[in-house]
């Protein structure tokens, strides 16, 4: 059962590209000048490389040569760090909240955006985790 | 984007050069004197150098005189003032009204006062508008670091990659050329990674700070504009 692994690996790198993407591309909110068109350039990229399926032909490589503790590993830890880092903003901004400083729209539009990044790379966890389990238990 | 601390050594930079150069330097600012502002309840500042006098403070001189503007809003206040002895920002703050013997201040853009220039808690008030607004340009700052956190997240995924490949290529024999780049690649994200999450660790540090300081210094200021409206210590305190 290789696939599994293989596909666990693949899902965790779209997600996380997918969540850069839409990072940079939403750093244009937050941003001034030229660098907004550069963020929003940035973002396009990634998750044009995430849609268009770029990334799976390196991450096969890796698997072939890794094997399925590699792909496995990948499946894990790229939406777990994920998580971790995307719950950051909005926990922050909501700090800058609760402590009675003012929080200014854009920043929690951001919020917002971090955390369904975040929620969503928690989503591709759990279903990682549950296809690598299953496919240990599968006879073969 | 150039941080505040890259603008100050630039700064000093040009004025030692222009020092150098014999050019004077001519001092044309207005100060904001705060010589006996009350300690205040809720915030650290202006604490320290002075003396526990709050219970003193002469409420018997004269009344505070001061005017609520039901109307008037914070913008409409700045408007009239016209950028003179402006302190603070359009949620708390304070500017010197037409005439120059009062000011506005404001702890809400709807909630404008005016207040006579020799009331006891002016200074304080303005103390702490104009510090609050300091601390809460350096959260904008900070929140506005958000890139920092994609920047984080290519490292990771960087590293997981790189550092995955080359953990697998010693054991499958890939070629060793690819091997070397994998191994290096994974030590520059790793060494990325770590670098930028301690920059991270910094500024959630310095964000902590200075929320907590907007919201201790907007107390100080919900407090003295209670005082100025002829509220007692305790009564104030209570509302702050």
């Amino acid at each position: 059962m290789q696939g599994a692994e293989l596909r666990a690996s693949q899902r965790a790198a779209w997600i996380l590209l997918l969540s850069l993407g839409i990072a940079f591309g939403s750093s244009a909110l937050t941003s001034e000048g030229a660098s907004i068109v550069l963020y929003i350039l940035l973002g396009i990229v990634i998750v044009a490389t995430a849609v268009s399926g770029l990334y799976r032909r390196p991450l096969e490589w890796l698997h072939r040569s890794g094997g399925r503790r590699l792909a496995g590993f990948l499946a894990v830890f790229l939406p777990l760090g994920g998580t971790l880092i995307f719950i950051l903003y909005p926990l922050a901004v909501g700090f800058v909240a609760s402590a009675g400083a003012d929080v200014r729209t854009k920043f929690a539009i951001v919020a917002v955006i971090s955390g369904v990044i975040a929620i969503a790379n928690l989503l591709v966890l759990v279903l990682n985790v549950a296809d690598l389990l299953r496919s240990r238990q599968a006879p073969g | 984007m150039m941080r505040p601390s890259h603008l100050k050594r630039l700064g000093i930079a040009v004025g030692i050069l222009l020092n150098a150069a014999g050019c004077q330097f001519e001092e044309d600012l207005v100060t904001l004197e705060i010589p006996t502002a009350p300690p205040q309840p809720f915030s650290q500042y202006s604490q320290e150098e002075q003396e526990p006098q709050v219970e003193e403070l002469p409420q018997s001189q004269q009344p505070p005189a001061t005017t609520p503007f039901g109307a008037l809003t914070s913008a409409g206040a700045r408007e009239l003032c016209g950028d003179r002895e402006d302190y603070g920002d359009e949620n708390v703050g304070s500017c010197l009204a037409p005439g120059g013997e009062a000011y506005y201040v404001w702890i809400a853009p709807d909630q404008v006062l005016l207040v006579a220039r020799d009331d006891p808690y002016i200074q304080a008030f303005r103390f702490a508008a104009l510090n609050r607004a300091d601390n809460q340009g350096a959260v904008d700052e900070l929140l506005a670091q958000w890139p920092e956190l994609g920047v984080l997240g290519v490292e990771l995924f960087a590293a997981g990659t790189t550092c995955g490949g080359a953990i697998a290529s010693g054991s499958t024999g890939v070629g060793l050329i690819v091997a070397a780049a994998l191994a290096t690649g994974c030590v520059g994200s790793v060494v990325a990674f770590i670098w930028t999450g301690i920059e991270i660790a910094q500024d959630v540090q310095q964000l902590v700070d200075s929320a907590t300081a907007v919201g201790n210094l907007e107390r100080d200021a919900q407090y003295n504009f209670c005082r100025m409206q002829g509220g007692s210590d305790a009564g104030c305190r209570i509302e702050g």
